[in-house]
């Protein structure tokens, strides 16, 4: 059963184990959609270590019921200013991606599939990369700082 | 006839001129009203003018946007509020004149008949152009002895070009009218930066060359790279622009509308081995990749562009004047070439960069729509059918 | 003085025709000289009278052996007038298209065609009516222009309101079949070159006739329906892109200018030559 809508998706999303670790917890936050970057990320996930906002690792989602391709693209985006960076299709829909895995794996994006029962699919998993764009990664450690400060 | 290239002016109209005459790039100038006052260009260089174009910008004749107000001969100042019939009727001839000796009083390479901007296809476009603007001005060049060629403007848009009896009207009747050229605008309804749809090419082919071959100018104005594309019908000029609404015609720049706030774009950098205008985060992850720099096209601009210290913002001339630079240099060597000749060499430029996004893919690079190369594997496919269709291939 | 007194002046060698609203006789003046031919019409029909008009007055700018020159127009009392026009010997091109078979020939009297029209193209005069009739071909093949009567200056308003245009619908290019003023130029006179060269070269049938559609011929002008075998066999080839680019149904697809055409002629005409 695929998802109605994108929506369904990251609510169903955010309420598994995987999502729940990421931002739960102590030092961790999470922005939804946030602004003034390169694309706009449907979940970006902050994690500073040791209680430090500049040595913070970032997470970006970019969620998608079936348009792998163009998700793929965002997600590379999100490289620009985040360590780790995903895509997140429907299971429905994802025979397709996972017939590109190499596109993923190449590109160093994570790629998993999340069925409508909140079942989390692993696909790929990204390593650790420094972010390729230091003007946008500056702009996302203006962003966090309100937040470390809350 | 040698390809031209003229700048399409606009906001930043300093930069253009700079460029034509410091980094003696292009041929020439469209000088553009909208956004510079007349006395502006009453002062400007007699040997820039004498290489240049006047774009009237009649678009919207009831709306004197800018600095249009400026000019005596724009139809609602003319008219003293503008109005169809009563313009027709009563001030048109008058609007006429002055146009045509404020335009034969520069000294340009060109005069041009301007034109008033439809949407959608009416059915009426030839009789309301000839009535409003394109008679009054044909008797007014007669009387004023013109000694310049005399280019009539056009705005077309994508339905009126992809449908081919409107087409087949409009080019009747140009061709069939006291003119020496056509001053071309598409109107594109598509978003995307460059242009990807392969009928509305290859339609613009076919137009400029049905045009050349009745033996009229053809200049195509409001263009990006895809110029170079459309350098293949041999058009006698092409334009280069710096700002996005200088090389894709938007009529909002014309209208009245409520300001909202706008968020300003990245700044993109033109490169010639992608031919395509590659947004700024992704120069960095380039850089990265090629540290001595060879994906990137060698000039002054990027030179400074490439300084640690440099802010890079869309508003930077530095992007502009090395796009100038770089595009010209593609568009001069295309130039240089005729036909069958000029094809091999624009299949060869496109499938380069073809290759090199391939390079760049399998290095794991993924570029979104508008910094990516979709648009080649398209451009490829109208030049292939188009030199097909002039026994090129 | 009336008609009939000023015929008195005249002997009457054979009539041309008789359409009621306009008469044309062959006659010799009986006070000597060479015949003329005389246009009798009645000028209280205002479409016929404007365009006797026309016709004198364009007649009278040319000065050459590819039309016959106006002696004479007079306005009778009685609402009639008089054209005395100069006979050139000759037979209309509908009674001898057996006299052009051959592509050389065919060629050499498209070029003096146009040579003969672009004296009018050349004032932004459009003929508009070229059908075989009023094409006269002399003893050397030579042809003259007649029936200046509908031609279209392109500044001067229409002289009859039919819902086609002055016209002679079988030969009549697409743009004057639907009545499109604007487009109505000297690409027009070009179709209509084009379809009498195609019946020449078919031995006289008209190509747009029985052409399998069931359409009369205006409208398989109009749909583009001819037959061209002829214009296919190897013997009217090398002619075949000249005659499709007259026959192109959109203006914009002919000839652009007189030069172009003539160009195109002679690169026919040496490729006759040289084979």
């Amino acid at each position: 059963m695929p998802y109605e809508s994108e929506q369904a998706l990251f609510d169903v999303a955010l309420q598994t184990p995987f999502f729940k670790k990421l931002v739960a917890g102590e030092n961790r936050a999470q922005i939804v959609e946030p602004k003034g970057l390169f694309g706009i990320p449907d979940l970006l996930t902050i994690h500073a270590k040791r209680n430090n906002v500049n040595k913070i690792t970032t997470t970006s989602f970019e969620m998608k019921l079936k348009n792998w391709k163009r998700a793929l693209a965002q997600a590379f985006k999100y490289k620009a200013f985040s360590e780790f960076s995903y895509v997140v299709i429907d299971h429905h829909y994802a025979m397709p991606a996972i017939k590109n895995i190499s596109k993923f794996q190449l590109a160093n994006i994570g790629l998993l599939s999340i069925d409508t029962k909140g079942r989390i699919y692993r696909h790929v998993t990204p390593v650790k990369e420094e972010p390729y764009c230091e003007s946008f990664r500056q702009q996302l450690l203006n962003l966090v700082q309100p937040l470390s400060q809350s | 006839m040698k390809l031209k290239v003229f700048h399409q002016l606009g906001f930043r109209y300093n930069w253009n001129i700079d460029s034509l005459v410091d980094d003696d790039c292009g041929d020439g100038l469209i000088i553009a009203p909208r956004y510079m006052p007349r006395d502006i260009v009453d002062k400007m260089d007699p040997a820039i003018l004498q290489a240049s174009m006047f774009d009237p910008q009649f678009f919207l004749p009831a709306t004197p946007k800018g600095k249009l107000e400026t000019y005596d001969f724009f139809p609602d100042v003319t008219a003293n509020g503008f109005e169809t019939v009563d313009f027709a009727d009563n001030h048109a001839s008058d609007c006429a004149h002055k146009c045509i000796e404020y335009q034969n009083g520069l000294g340009l390479a060109y005069v041009t008949i301007p034109t008033r901007y439809f949407p959608g296809t009416p059915s009426s476009f030839i009789d309301q152009q000839s009535n409003t603007f394109v008679n009054n001005f044909i008797t007014e060049i007669e009387k004023h002895v013109v000694d310049k060629p005399v280019l009539l403007q056009l705005v077309l848009n994508e339905l009126m070009i992809k449908d081919e009896d409107y087409m087949s009207d409009i080019l009747n009747w140009v061709t069939g009218t006291k003119i020496d050229g056509i001053y071309l605008i598409v109107e594109r309804s598509s978003i995307s930066k460059q242009v990807k749809d392969s009928e509305l090419l290859l339609a613009l082919l076919d137009i400029t060359t049905a045009l050349k071959e009745n033996g009229l100018i053809v200049v195509i104005g409001y263009l990006n790279a895809e110029s170079l594309l459309l350098s293949l019908a041999n058009p006698d000029v092409v334009t280069i622009g710096a700002y996005e609404n200088m090389r894709s015609f938007d009529i909002k720049v014309f209208q009245e509308v409520e300001k909202t706030p706008m968020h300003g774009p990245n700044p993109r950098l033109y490169m010639s081995q992608l031919m395509q205008w590659v947004e700024y985060p992704y120069i960095g992850l380039l850089r990265k990749l090629y540290p001595a720099g060879e994906i990137f096209d060698s000039t002054k601009y990027r030179a400074e562009m490439f300084e640690k210290t440099f802010n890079w913002h869309f508003g930077k001339p530095q992007l502009y004047k090395h796009h100038f630079v770089v595009i010209t240099d593609q568009l001069k060597s295309l130039g240089e070439l005729t036909g069958k000749d000029r094809f091999n060499l624009f299949s060869d430029m496109t499938m380069s960069a073809i290759e090199r996004y391939n390079q760049l893919s399998a290095q794991g690079i993924v570029f979104d729509s508008n910094s990516d190369g979709s648009h080649l594997y398209i451009w490829l496919t109208v030049a292939n059918l188009y030199a097909t269709k002039m026994g090129w291939r | 003085m009336t008609v009939e007194e000023f015929l008195n002046n005249f002997t009457l060698i054979k009539p041309f025709k008789d359409t009621g609203q306009k008469k044309v006789y062959l006659l010799g003046p009986k006070a000597g000289g060479d015949p003329v031919i005389l246009k009798i019409g009645k000028s209280s029909s205002p479409a016929l009278f404007k365009r006797a008009q026309r016709e004198v007055e364009v007649q009278r700018t040319l000065d050459s052996g590819y039309y016959p020159k106006n002696i004479n127009f007079i306005l009778f009392d009685g609402n009639q007038f008089v054209i005395v026009e100069e006979y050139i010997e000759s037979d209309a091109l509908s009674n001898c298209f057996d006299r052009f078979t051959e592509p050389l020939d065919i060629l050499i009297l498209l070029r003096h065609l146009i040579s003969g029209l672009d004296l009018i193209w050349k004032s932004r005069i459009t003929h508009r009516d070229l059908k075989p009739d009023n094409i006269l071909i002399k003893p050397d093949k030579t042809p003259v222009i007649i029936d200046l009567g509908i031609v279209l200056a392109e500044d001067k308003t229409m002289l009859t309101s039919f819902p086609c245009g002055p016209c002679t619908p079988a030969y009549a290019a697409p743009e004057q079949l639907k009545y499109r003023r604007a487009e109505i130029d000297h690409r027009t006179d070009q179709f209509i070159l084009g379809i009498d060269m195609l019946q020449l070269i078919a031995g006289g049938k008209h190509p747009f006739d029985n052409v399998g559609s069931g359409l009369p011929i205006p409208e398989n002008i109009l749909f583009g329906n001819l037959v061209k075998d002829n214009l296919d066999s190897d013997k009217f080839k090398p002619m075949s892109g000249l005659i499709m680019k007259l026959l192109a149904p959109e203006p914009y697809k002919r000839f652009s200018n007189t030069d172009a055409l003539k160009n195109v002629i002679e690169k026919c005409i040496g490729a006759y030559d040289e084979a």
